[in-house]
């Protein structure tokens, strides 16, 4: 596995649109700041009880979401070099690595792929908790390169 | 393991759940046609609670461990009755099942079950293929 050169934690806030009764594909459809030609070697989702208990974003007011509401949800990511959607329906819980939900013996979830956010798709598969109107789930995603 | 590119899929318990059903992978998965498949996964709804495609519910580890796998290459039944729970990353130590480069005849693949307690007719397995 290659030294870590570069970590981006991208914040995904999780709005009304997937909360209550919301199921389906939804374009994501914001690049974080990132660029989308940059070759990703991995992603890495913090587990909230064991690695980190609230969300980096204190100015939203967002609610570092569950891992039990993680299980509900699952991406597709496209790569933006190959214009293909390339990974597909992949649960956001397989992005966790540590705790009693360890799910990969490495570091992260490993990738050799450029990402365009912007065309990727979150899944939510099952309807989210609902959270009191105004409040959002925030989702904090490191991106290796 | 460095996933290329991936893609999970459902796979119906679509009749009443006994030991020896077969049920065959969907035939309905072209993006997967002709390529070469490296690697394979499985999550229960412990890693995922629903399908993506039907959102029906996700069998539980409990049911994955009522099942077996069998990939198809051509006629040739290439990987054989592997228990599903095997495949679950997070109860193998993160390990990925990485696989010989092959083409998968998918629609002949199947999951056969082999007990029922914690088989839920309509739920689904979701299946994770590592592919070039």
């Amino acid at each position: 596995m290659k030294k870590t050169t570069n970590c981006q934690t991208i914040n995904m806030l999780l709005t009304g649109q997937y909360s209550g009764s919301q199921l389906g594909s939804f374009m994501i459809g914001q690049d974080f700041g990132l660029k989308k030609t940059d070759i990703v070697r991995g992603l890495r989702i913090a587990h909230n009880i064991e690695e980190l208990t609230a969300t980096p974003d204190n100015t939203s007011g967002a609610v570092l979401i569950p891992f039990a509401e993680l299980k509900k949800i699952a991406f597709n990511l496209f790569d933006s070099n190959k214009n293909e959607m390339t990974i597909n329906n992949l649960p956001a819980a397989a992005l966790v690595i540590v705790g009693s939900e360890q799910i990969r013996r490495s570091f992260y979830c490993e990738f050799n792929q450029a990402i365009d956010w912007s065309q990727s798709i979150i899944n939510i598969c099952s309807p989210l908790t609902a959270l009191p109107a105004g409040q959002y789930y925030s989702l904090p995603i490191q991106v290796y390169f | 393991m460095i996933i290329p590119k991936s893609y999970a899929f459902e796979v119906l318990i679509g009749s009443t759940p006994q030991a020896g059903l077969k049920l065959n992978f969907p035939n309905n998965l072209g993006q997967l046609n002709g390529k070469k498949i490296i690697g394979i996964e499985v999550y229960s709804a412990d890693q995922l609670t629903n399908g993506v495609l039907t959102y029906a519910t996700n069998t539980s580890a409990a049911g994955c461990r009522q099942a077996v796998l069998t990939l198809v290459e051509g006629t040739t039944e290439k990987v054989k009755e592997i228990p599903l729970y095997d495949l679950i990353p997070q109860v193998n130590g993160g390990l990925q099942r990485e696989l010989e480069p092959f083409i998968c005849n998918i629609s002949k693949s199947y999951i056969k079950l082999v007990a029922t307690s914690a088989i839920v007719l309509n739920n689904v397995f979701v299946v994770n293929f590592i592919y070039l």
